[in-house]
């Protein structure tokens, strides 16, 4: 701050450069002005633009990241320590230093201003100790691993996480199962709660025993409680012939021991890992990061890539291409030490996609890409190959292509598209003929609901039609369609009958209880139509021509089967409000994979924000050899073995390449591993609850605490939320946690968690320097607001001379 | 003197006579709301009854409140008080399949979903809804369960799950309220039985635990008597509101909620906290508190302007009454939730004011002889009512009470979070004084400013300076006086925040857009002091950017909170 009354220059003289330099430098305008841009800068770093637009809803604002623009790609860390902003905050503290030590008196009236002053400047100091030594990332921490040995020394660890499995000599062991909150009921321990992993062990030998597989449960707290399980049998200790032993006698020990963690893994950093395949280890390249028309790293907010056949074409995302990026990643000591490797591509959030394109490839499948357009707007498409069986048909069979050879092949088609028929026979009480009458099941969703019975001839029964189904499994291997029918008796009672495409299956149902026998005066029988109801064919067998290459059958809502010769371009409109169009066909076809870019509404904010969708597009060049592309997934941790991948921390995708010399290597895309000062054990993993118990919500957490154990001084030391601990010169906290989860699809049996800590590393060399510096000008803010008015009046009142 | 004070006294008796009508009006709304059976029910005994909900231990009427909310939002439809229509819909779901009760926040998603839905449909060629229901789903936000079983709706409701950036997250918020209202899920939600034992982190249990466990169950160790007498009492009450026979059902209430706590009496929640915090529900947090604050201001604002005493008499009654009730409503949360309440957004505004209301209050009873009297009573009023009128009002302040998350455990939450929202509290009254200045600039005032700034002003003030500062002066010293303390402890509360952060995330400063603005906030205040050095007219530009400084921290308390992620993101 300036002081007014004190405001002349206490180096006054005659002008000199010198001094005009100063009185620049001292000069309070210049100052605001740097406060202001420096402001100015802060906002549009962190908040970006805000600006109105007109949209179809009206009015609404847009809002932009500046420094994620294609000219910047700085994160925060990035964007606040460049150049510019470290020079603006430079000028800042030296206009403020040479304007307080020519303007402000020293004294103890202005005490208060020399302190904030002051304490701006160390505080300046402390920062850039702290900035410029910073390095932050993250580790995980697993719980435990399974350690198995046999007499010979061999000796085999795998993480305790299911699926892990591995060889020791003759044995072959798997993870089973975890239970983290596995409960004791030994007498002593009753109510006691421990992390178990259960080991299914194999001995694959000929003439093996009946008990060659059996499943030893693991205790991490309790190992005097390890017993071994028969599946089938039971407890080993329970079994008679083992006369009471926990465990069967096999010469294999497995252990579950705590497993040290050596690295973590710096944050917004890039690295491709090579290794060969075989190999267990990777080695690491680092790749700049930090890219825009002011680095030379890779980007991370923009797609960057050569040609437009790099990805696939979506609609809504930009697929047309923008700048190549040519990173070279060299190392000489890896498996790669001889080839040129280089970073050509990046796509921030993307899928790898197999389609098929047209092939000259004569044994490549015919091709037809379809959209089904509804009226309201939706558009599905899909993608047909008549050779391939698992892509012959889409939307469980209805939608299909086929391939037809003979003309006959046709024939048979069209009379699987007709609709499925029931009959009606009903005997006659009176001893005269049966009377018979056939019916189109035409919509597999049967009559609506309310909808009046129809009358069978007049023999007095009445019926209406319920849904159809196919394929239900009737037995091994053995399955039929049933249609549902309400059958009205002449005597009033409704019968609900399922009536099977095998009449042995028929059952009806009285009333709302037990199904039975068929009501033997009407019989049914139901003869379903193919599943298929909209299909492409092609081939010799099909009537066509070269404008028109393929033909689409498809069953009417009226039961009838409608044909319509196509070529690309062409729609039918199948159903009211469905529309068919062929966008493509070719005779031959062969597959390709690419990624797709996601499309932006559909890119899930935390996903985008942690690159976990992120791809780069790595191009080897041996020598003497074409280049060869890869588009590498990014791996949030990039681990020795697919098994981390079940743990839930991260996706394990790396890619092989065969190079023309006869090596094979593997390719991966993650963050840059540094060495911990020592390494860390998980000893234990506590949750503390709210009343009421953790209930998988996490506004039942109260904390968590990671128990580590320090290999370094075999200290061991609880870290938990709010607590960090120092271990060999870094900090650790806790960043989160193993929650359990459900399933999140099919073939997901979901986690039990518990199964590993996530533990944030930093250093903060500078921080007390910095802090003391706040806390210095924190001190001379009061002291000039509310101390020195107090000084003043009292000096005023009593004549004092402060001066 | 005689007349300050009748009018004083006033002031008072109109804010506890507005209070007393605010709250006989919402206490005759929450009993017998409805018509008919819903209107001779009782529930009241109910309110002393615990819900264990997700960590905390709830009053019904505070559980049925937030789970209704997240159905309903703060729609109330047919005018059913939560806790029976949370009976109700878990009872007699059938009522509701029909009712538009699920609440779709966003306007534009209504409008969609009432287009599709006017649609006739393709299949079938089913009749589209009327105009009128087209237009109340439009209004209202609230559809019922059938009209999104529709397939039009389903089509509508599949595009949105689509969008993860715009609707993704309105459209989960349909699907949970679909679920939520069936009533399996309602009554696995409503764990009101207590584990014996008193074990805290034993969980609590809903009506089908209890009656499906074994006799000997470890979680449900409760004696076969009592556990039939709660059956029968639970089942009563389903028996009964089945049958809209309200009598039975306020039996079988008083039957039901009357053993609970005796069956874990360490455990269970005293009655009397239950009540106030049903009774706070009930009172939908006191945020109507504002209508006092109004008055408050009404006559400061004359007493200021006027210099009319009696006026400021009794906006400095009213105001002093406001702040009680307010008080009241900070202090009632602090007690039923157990902590002090700034974990959230409706807590950080409402307690962050109140603050800023008292350091109003304190100042004024030091300006109170003086040229600024008025001027810091108003500036708390203002505040009061800008901030419990957004409590009341926006429906994003969600005014349920929930437990913290872990991180926010800490005993720098109470240092660093109070310092900083009670800066940005004066900031927001520093700004009340600036925009008057401003606008008596705009009508033609002198270009007056205090001489002597910040607290200097108050130190310096003689009784006698009344008459001879112009208001010019007294509008700047009293902006200057709030920016010099927001100033530090904007300062202060940023340190903190870095002491915190360090060693609760690793590092003291992250550049997360929250810290950012923080930081911003304070340089606009930074270039403010020094300007000041060098203009002339520095009362404008001292009110000019103590408004624009308020701008800045209204951004990163709105904006930033709600439309940039960071770290912050939860406060």
């Amino acid at each position: 701050m300036v002081d007014q009354a004190h405001g002349q220059d206490m180096f006054a003289g005659a002008r000199s450069p010198r001094r005009s330099v100063l009185d620049l430098l001292s000069s309070v305008p210049l100052g605001i002005s740097l406060l202001s841009v420096l402001f100015a800068y802060c906002w549009l770093g962190s908040a970006g633009l805000f600006f109105p637009v007109w949209t179809d809803g009206g009015l609404a604002w847009r809002h932009v990241m500046v420094r994620q623009w294609r000219a910047f790609e700085l994160t925060e860390f990035e964007w606040f320590h460049t150049w510019f902003f470290v020079g603006l905050c430079g000028l800042i503290c030296l206009n403020m230093a040479v304007a307080t030590v020519r303007r402000i008196p020293f004294n103890a009236m202005k005490a208060g201003v020399w302190m904030i002053h002051s304490g701006v400047v160390v505080l300046a100091i402390g920062s850039v100790i702290y900035f410029a030594t910073k390095v932050e990332g993250d580790t995980p921490v697993l719980r435990r691993q399974v350690v198995a040995t046999l007499p010979d020394g061999a000796t085999v660890a795998i993480p305790a996480v299911v699926g892990a499995r591995a060889q020791v000599g003759p044995y072959a062991i798997e993870v089973a199962s975890v239970q983290p909150d596995y409960e004791l009921r030994t007498t002593g321990f009753e109510g006691v709660t421990d992390f178990a992993v259960q080991v299914m062990v194999t001995q694959p030998r000929a003439g093996a025993e009946v008990d060659t597989t059996f499943i030893r449960q693991l205790l991490a707290g309790h190992p005097q409680f390890t017993e071994d399980v028969i599946p089938g049998e039971g407890r080993v200790v329970n079994i008679e012939r083992y006369g009471g032993a926990a465990l069967l006698d096999r010469p294999i020990t497995l252990l579950l021991e705590p497993v040290p963690q050596d690295a973590f893994w710096v944050k917004d950093s890039w690295a491709l890992y090579v290794r060969e395949v075989g190999a267990q280890t990777w080695t690491q390249r680092n790749i700049p990061s930090g890219g825009g028309w002011f680095g030379r790293g890779l980007p991370r907010y923009n797609d960057s890539f050569g040609a437009t056949d790099d990805v696939w074409p979506v609609e809504g995302a930009d697929s047309s291409g923008t700048d190549a990026i040519d990173l070279s990643v060299h190392r000489a000591d890896d498996a790669l030490g001889d080839v040129d490797v280089r970073v050509t591509g990046y796509l921030r959030y993307g899928e790898m996609q197999s389609r098929r394109v047209p092939s000259a490839d004569v044994a490549g499948s015919p091709l037809v890409d379809v959209a089904m357009a509804m009226s309201d707007g939706r558009v599905f498409r899909y993608q047909l190959a008549a050779w391939e069986p698992a892509e012959r048909s889409q939307l469980e069979g209805r939608l299909a292509f086929e391939w037809l050879e003979r003309p006959a092949d046709l024939e048979l088609l069209r009379a699987r598209l007709a609709p499925g028929e029931l009959t009606f026979t009903v005997l006659s009480a009176d001893g005269s003929g049966p009377y018979q009458e056939v019916v189109a099941v035409l919509n597999e969703l049967g009559e609506p609901d309310g909808s009046p019975f129809k009358p069978i001839g007049d023999t007095g029964f009445t019926y209406r039609l319920g849904p159809a189904i196919g394929g239900l499994a009737v037995g091994p291997g053995q399955s039929a369609s049933f249609v549902a029918v309400e059958l009205q008796t002449p005597e009033g009672e409704v019968i609900r009958r399922a009536v099977c495409s095998d009449p042995a299956f028929t059952i009806d149902r009285h009333g709302v209880t037990g199904g039975g026998k068929p009501d033997a005066r009407i019989v049914t029988l139901y003869r379903p139509s193919g599943r298929e109801q909209l299909v492409f064919v092609a081939g010799p067998g099909v009537e066509s021509t070269a404008s028109a290459p393929v033909k689409l059958l498809w069953r009417s809502s009226g039961g009838a089967v409608l044909e319509q010769a196509m070529r690309a371009g062409d729609g039918v409109e199948v159903q009211p409000g469905m529309t068919l169009r062929l966008e493509q066909y070719a005779a031959h076809s062969g597959v390709q994979t690419r990624p797709m870019i996601v499309v932006p509404e559909q890119r899930d904010q935390d996903a985008q924000a942690n690159h976990t969708f992120s791809l780069i597009k790595v191009q080897l060049t041996p020598a003497g050899g074409p280049p060869i592309e890869r588009w590498l997934p990014f791996q949030r941790y990039v681990f020795d073995d697919a098994v981390y991948e079940r743990a839930g921390l991260s996706r394990f995708e790396p890619a092989r390449v065969d190079l023309p010399d006869g090596r094979s290597v593997e390719l991966a895309f993650g963050r840059e591993r540094r060495a911990l000062p020592t390494a860390v054990e998980l000893e234990d993993f506590v949750l503390t609850s709210h009343v009421g118990g953790f209930t998988g919500n996490v506004a039942s957490v109260r904390d968590w605490t990671s128990v580590l154990r320090s290999a370094g001084d075999d200290r061991v030391v609880r870290v938990s939320v709010n607590a960090p601990k120092q271990v060999g010169g870094v900090w650790l906290f806790q960043s989160y946690w193993d929650a359990p989860r459900g399933a999140r699809g099919a073939g997901d049996t979901g986690s039990p968690g518990f199964g590993f800590t996530g533990l944030g590393v930093g250093t903060r060399r500078g921080v007390v320097v910095a802090l003391l510096g706040a806390g210095l000008a924190c001190c001379g803010m009061v002291y000039a607001s509310y101390v020195k008015p107090i000084v003043r009046r009292r000096m005023r009142t009593g004549g004092g001379a402060l001066s | 003197m005689t007349k300050r004070l009748i009018a004083f006294v006033f002031g008072v008796a109109l804010v506890v006579a507005i209070a007393s009508l605010a709250v006989g009006m919402l206490l005759r709304s929450s009993r017998g709301s409805g018509v008919g059976f819903f209107a001779e029910l009782d529930l009241r005994p109910l309110d002393q009854m615990a819900v264990s909900h997700e960590g905390r231990l709830k009053s019904y009427e505070s559980f049925a409140t937030e789970y209704v909310g997240l159905i309903c939002g703060h729609a109330r439809p047919g005018g059913l008080a939560p806790d029976a229509m949370l009976m109700d819909m878990m009872i007699r779901p059938d009522r509701y399949v029909d009712a538009d009760v699920i609440y779709i926040k966003k306007k534009p998603m209504r409008v969609q979903l009432a287009a599709a839905l006017a649609r006739a449909s393709d299949a079938g060629g089913a009749p589209g809804i009327d105009d009128a229901r087209a237009r109340a789903i439009v209004e209202t936000g609230l559809v019922s369960l059938a009209l999104l079983a529709d397939d039009r709706a389903q089509v509508v409701l599949d595009r949105w799950a689509l969008d993860l950036v715009r609707t993704a997250k309105a459209a989960g918020q349909i699907e949970a309220a679909r679920q939520l209202m069936r009533p399996e899920v309602i009554a696995d939600a409503l764990k009101f039985v207590p584990p014996p034992g008193g074990d805290p982190h034993t969980p609590w249990l809903h009506a089908g635990e209890l009656f499906r466990s074994a006799p000997d169950d470890a979680r449900a160790p409760i004696p076969l008597a009592q556990k039939a007498q709660l059956r029968g009492s639970w089942e009563s009450l389903v028996r009964t509101w089945r049958a809209e026979d309200a009598a039975g059902v306020n039996a079988a209430v008083r039957d039901l909620a009357a053993p609970l706590a005796s069956m874990s009496p360490t455990l269970y929640p005293s009655k009397r906290r239950l009540a106030w915090e049903s009774a706070y529900f009930t009172l939908k947090h006191l945020t109507w508190v504002w209508v006092c604050y109004v008055i408050a201001v009404v006559f400061l604002l004359m007493g200021v302007v006027y210099r009319w005493d009696v006026a400021w008499a009794v906006g400095f009654g009213a105001f002093l009454a406001s702040f009680g009730l307010h008080t009241c409503a900070v202090g009632l949360r602090w007690w039923v939730s157990g902590r002090w309440p700034n974990a959230n957004m409706f807590e950080a505004v409402t307690t962050a004011v109140w603050m800023g209301a008292l350091v109003g209050l304190l100042f004024e009873l030091l300006a109170r002889k003086g040229a600024l009297r008025g001027v810091f009573a108003l500036c708390g009023a203002s505040a009061g009512m800008v901030a419990m009128m957004s409590a009341h009002f926006i429906p994003e302040l969600d005014g349920n009470i929930r437990n913290m998350m872990p991180v926010l455990h800490d005993l720098w939450l109470y240092i660093h979070t109070n310092v900083i929202i009670a800066s940005y509290a004066l900031i927001f009254m520093s700004a009340v004084t600036a925009g008057l200045y401003l606008v008596r600039r705009a009508l033609g005032g002198s270009a007056d400013f205090a001489q002597a700034g910040g607290a200097a002003l108050l130190i310096d003030q003689q009784p006698t300076d009344a008459a001879g500062i112009s208001k010019g002066a007294v509008l700047d010293g009293a902006t200057m006086v709030l920016i010099e303390l927001a100033f530090i402890m904007l300062w202060a509360g940023i340190g903190m925040g870095a002491i915190w952060a360090d060693h609760s995330w690793g590092r003291p400063w992250g550049w997360d857009p929250k810290e950012v603005f923080a930081l911003n906030t304070f340089l606009v205040f930074l270039v403010l002091l020094h300007v000041r050095f060098k203009v002339r007219d520095k009362g404008l530009w001292t009110a000019v950017l103590a408004l624009v400084g308020c701008g800045v921290m209204l951004f990163n308390w709105v904006v930033i909170n709600f439309v940039i992620a960071g770290l912050h993101s939860y406060a």
